[in-house]
């Protein structure tokens, strides 16, 4: 016979249902002819229960799939879709623009983040970091985490937090967006440079420009994205070949 | 909904389907709010979120890998932005995460065929829920609502599997402390199943 500590600590595994059947035996008769457990064990699955079958959370309101989809809308407008020359000239800048905003934060004098009033607003460093890298530490890559380690941590002002954080935010969405169109393209161009498309392989000498490879975040458990890289050309199999022909 | 009927809509909206998006939404709009909003417990920072994390969800859906749920994929991105709300909170107010704090916002109406005991020990419940950490919260929706795996919970919070085991068993303790007094004799509830329903 187990003793209530034995049954106790079988609780977690029983309510898990990763109790071996043989145990769960030892468990129930301890419970029979013990009142303390057997009450015990009937709250936690009374709390199961009540967790599991009890709606008791208010109503999102009606209009928020319309308004989710209009927001979604609007994204979608704001999307570029570009040529690689104008990539160039928009995504390098932004990066640097980006970068430029991480390097100001980090060297603005600081004031002291532990002495202030309720309701005053102040950046918490993280946070400006958190926004610019993504969002947590399972998504981002090793590069990024060292160089976030390396970053000292220090205070800006409130203000500072309120100007820049939408700013970066948008910054960091159009970046996103920018690399994708990125990667469109560059599956068509290598299509096309495979197909042997002489004018667009003038263009695209012509555009041959010398970027960093890094990886973007896009807060999903898929790969990350990456920066321009100069695509390899990749000659289309014959399969391939046909399904080009037939769209 | 099936998992073949889901990644179609997937498919779909990738492509830029906007009745798809809409079903992706409709069908996943409830649970996600539910597990956002315990673990907030504030309706218009839940109903953000959720927002939030539909769009997040529909921006990257050219990474999403059919291997994953839609759901899980929205659980994580929704559990992701509460955490960063919460430390926003924090930092706006100092070092109060008023989510932990019992009740700011009561449940909604509670079904009418029920006893005052059974919504009063509801009730109590729940305030005891919400006085969890956000971790635990979420582990414990996840696990009793959503009925998912440990396992399945360790992927959505990107945390490792003992860590959810460790996160239920403290949860499972903090409402036994608070609820103990409650009722004298909890095997005499035997119809909560049925009226929780
Ligand atoms: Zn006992």
């Amino acid at each position: 016979m187990i003793t209530c500590q034995n049954a106790r600590d079988l609780f977690d595994l029983y309510l898990d249902g990763e109790l071996s059947a043989s145990l769960q035996t030892e468990l129930h008769a301890h419970c029979l002819q013990c009142l303390s457990c057997q009450n015990e064990l009937a709250m936690l699955e009374t709390c199961g229960d009540v967790i599991a079958l009890d709606r008791g959370e208010p109503r999102l309101s009606a209009s928020f799939t319309d308004r989710v989809l209009a927001a979604r809308r609007s994204r979608m407008v704001s999307a570029p879709r570009r040529w690689p020359l104008v990539l160039a000239r928009v995504g390098l800048p932004l990066a640097a623009a980006a970068s430029i905003t991480l390097a100001i934060l980090l060297t603005m004098p600081g004031e002291n983040t532990r002495t202030i009033t309720a309701g005053q607003k102040v950046a918490q460093p993280e946070d400006v970091q958190n926004l610019l890298i993504g969002q947590t530490g399972a998504s981002r890559s090793e590069a990024a985490l060292k160089e976030l380690r390396m970053t000292p941590k220090v205070a800006s002002s409130g203000f500072v937090n309120e100007l820049l954080t939408p700013l970066i935010e948008q910054g960091r969405v159009t970046v996103e967006r920018t690399m994708r169109g990125t990667e469109d393209l560059k599956f068509l161009i290598q299509r096309s440079l495979a197909d042997g498309n002489q004018p667009l392989q003038e263009l695209w000498q012509a555009t041959q420009v010398e970027m960093p490879v890094f990886e973007f975040s896009t807060d999903s458990p898929g790969p990350s994205i990456r920066w321009w890289e100069t695509p390899t050309i990749i000659p289309l199999e014959p399969a391939e070949q046909d399904t080009l022909e037939a769209l | 909904m099936t998992r073949s009927k889901e990644r179609k809509l997937v498919a779909e909206a990738r492509n830029g389907s906007e009745d798809a998006a809409r079903q992706l939404v409709d069908s996943h709009k409830d649970r996600l709010f539910a597990f956002v909003w315990r673990i907030m417990r504030k309706h218009d920072e839940a109903e953000d979120i959720c927002q939030e994390a539909f769009l997040r969800a529909f921006d990257s859906l050219d990474s999403f890998s059919s291997q994953y749920r839609f759901s899980t994929w929205l659980f994580t991105i929704g559990y992701r932005l509460c955490l960063n709300h919460i430390r926003r909170r924090k930092s706006l107010t100092g070092e109060m995460d008023f989510s932990s704090l019992a009740s700011p916002e009561p449940d909604a109406a509670v079904c009418l065929a029920e006893s005052e005991d059974a919504r009063l020990m509801k009730s109590k419940i729940w305030e005891a829920v919400g006085r969890l950490s956000p971790p635990q919260k979420a582990a414990v929706m996840l696990f009793y609502r959503e009925g998912m795996s440990c396992e399945d919970i360790a992927r959505t919070l990107e945390i490792p599997m003992a860590t959810v085991k460790s996160h239920l068993h403290r949860a499972r303790g903090r409402l036994r402390d608070s609820l103990a007094a409650l009722v004298k004799d909890w095997t005499q509830i035997p119809s909560l199943r049925d009226i929780a329903s």
